[in-house]
């Protein structure tokens, strides 16, 4: 059986959340639109401020400020765009990493070719954006700053709370992309001053199709909607709320945030066991800061293996590669490569990601397997 | 990152790759004694390079080795030629074509060049052929 190790990409769906879900599918009396007025909706309607209420309660905000969207691409697409075409004729900066997520990247390509200037900070060689590179990239015409939390190929960890400072102070919005942390890391939008913060379900053992982009309230943000109808969730996001996935969501959110710190030494547990085994393998090198990242990812560059054959060697493992290989493309991972690493150590590079349904187990055969094929394809290499 | 959570082996490679992959036989190198042609093709900035040895006759190839690096098309690719060669006579060099290979492992359209290093092998063979 394939051992999962892709966490980082997707989550399997907490068993308790599927029966919350399912549950919620099957009440006829939960069938009804959460926008309609009679009993019917009514119903959905309460199970879904309660949703909304769970996760502002996880990420330290106010259930009015929680906005859903079908995932975190929406989300960073609706915050990104939101904010730009909010404030189009006016301050037209933004300042970004070239670490950040493709849907923070293109959308941030797209205004740019609308007129937007947009500045992609570089990290140094383990992945950290400095606060003081975001200070200095600020401009009088700044509106915006969009990091990541946690960095979904490296795992490493940004400073958040010192950029949100530093925005805050400057009057300049603060946008950050945290689907890799919130279940993984505490959270709170007031205390780290973060005006937009964008979370996924499937990231978090919660469904797919289902995120939010938290939008702060006091003083109100200004957020030009990108989906429009209905006016659904404040004007923000039109569409009939997906009831079943919202009621799962909030519940995977509240799970995330108590089980959290029980998971973290676990999870490290495996995690430090996981690196040990792979270092006596020798000639591999951790990707990414070795202590400023979360407990789950460990991206790790393979010497003397090319990417892709160490893929398929390791099919029965699923992980995620550092280049595009099952596309087609030999494009070696953008993240791993503004890191510094040459494109070949870029492309014989994993990411392991670990969770919750990790076992020591798991963590023994995928060692004794990548131990094999790892010698075997050295062998067969030649020696450099 | 690519998730690569279905097996991609079912996907991208064909079930001839998947076996000369999984066995890749030929791999190696010969010892020395033998009457040896040596040569490298590709480079390690390419994604792909090979170190070939052939042991062989005055009408023939006899034994073939092979040290390789890049993709399982292209290891596939060099055990699959490796088998081709050994025995083979030197006049049959020429009945040589990459677009067999191609063919037998389903090679995509973007690893091409990676296939056309095979047919630096064979140019360096009629090149250091004897006589």
């Amino acid at each position: 059986m394939t051992i999962y190790m892709d966490y980082a990409a997707s989550t399997p769906l907490d068993p308790r959340v599927a029966a919350c879900m399912t549950e919620c599918l099957s009440s006829t009396e939960l069938q009804g639109n959460p926008s309609s007025t009679h009993a019917y909706g009514r119903k959905a309607r309460a199970l879904i401020e309660q949703a909304r209420a769970q996760i502002a309660a996880c990420i330290g905000g106010v259930p009015a400020g929680v906005v859903f969207t079908s995932g975190a691409t929406e989300s960073d697409n609706l915050a990104l765009f939101g904010v730009a075409k909010f404030h189009a004729g006016n301050a037209r900066h933004i300042i970004s990493s070239r670490t950040e997520h493709k849907a923070v990247l293109e959308p941030l390509k797209r205004l740019e070719k609308q007129g937007v200037k947009v500045t992609y900070l570089k990290p140094d060689a383990q992945g950290i954006v400095h606060p003081a590179q975001v200070r200095e990239a600020m401009t009088p015409e700044t509106m915006l700053v969009s990091l990541m939390h946690v960095n979904n190929e490296t795992g490493v960890i940004q400073e958040v709370a010192e950029v949100g400072q530093l925005c805050r102070e400057r009057g300049v919005l603060f946008h950050v992309d945290a689907a890799q942390s919130v279940s993984r890391l505490p959270i709170n939008v007031e205390q780290m001053s973060i005006d937009l913060l964008s979370i996924s379900g499937h990231k978090l053992y919660g469904p797919k199709g289902i995120g939010a982009l938290y939008v702060r309230r006091h003083p109100v943000i200004g957020l030009e909607p990108q989906i429009i109808g209905g006016g659904h969730e404040f004007g923000w996001r039109s569409g009939t709320l997906a009831t079943p996935q919202i009621v799962a969501f909030g519940l995977a959110v509240q799970l995330a945030q108590a089980e959290r710190d029980a998971e973290h030494q676990r999870i490290t547990d495996l995690r430090d066991r996981l690196w040990q085994g792979l270092q006596s393998l020798g000639g591999v090198e951790l990707n990414g800061h070795a202590t400023q990242r979360v407990a789950g990812i460990l991206n790790v560059a393979f010497h003397g293996v090319e990417g892709e054959s160490l893929m398929f060697a390791l099919d029965e493992l699923a992980v995620s590669a550092g280049s595009a290989c099952s596309t087609g493309s030999d494009e070696a991972s953008y993240v791993l490569r503004a890191l510094g690493r040459s494109d070949q150590l870029a492309q014989s590079s994993l990411r392991f990601s670990l969770g919750r349904f990790s076992t020591a187990d798991d963590v023994e055969r995928a060692l004794q397997l990548i131990h094999r094929e790892v010698t075997r394809l050295r062998s067969v290499a030649v020696a450099d | 990152m690519q998730p690569m959570a279905v097996p991609m082996s079912e996907q991208t490679y064909n079930l001839r790759v998947r076996e000369l992959f999984a066995q890749l036989t030929h791999a190696g190198s010969l010892n020395p004694a033998h009457d040896l042609l040596r040569f490298t093709v590709g480079a390690h900035e390419q994604g792909a390079y090979a170190d070939f040895s052939v042991a062989h006759g005055k009408s023939c190839i006899e034994l073939v080795r092979y040290q390789a690096y890049g993709c399982p098309h292209f290891l596939a690719a060099c055990e699959w030629l490796a088998s081709w060669l050994e025995g083979r006579a030197w006049l049959e060099l020429s009945m040589w074509d990459w677009r067999d290979v191609e063919h037998v492992l389903d090679v995509p359209a973007n690893k091409r060049a990676r296939l056309l290093l095979l047919d630096d092998v064979i140019g360096q063979l009629r090149r250091l052929q004897p006589g």
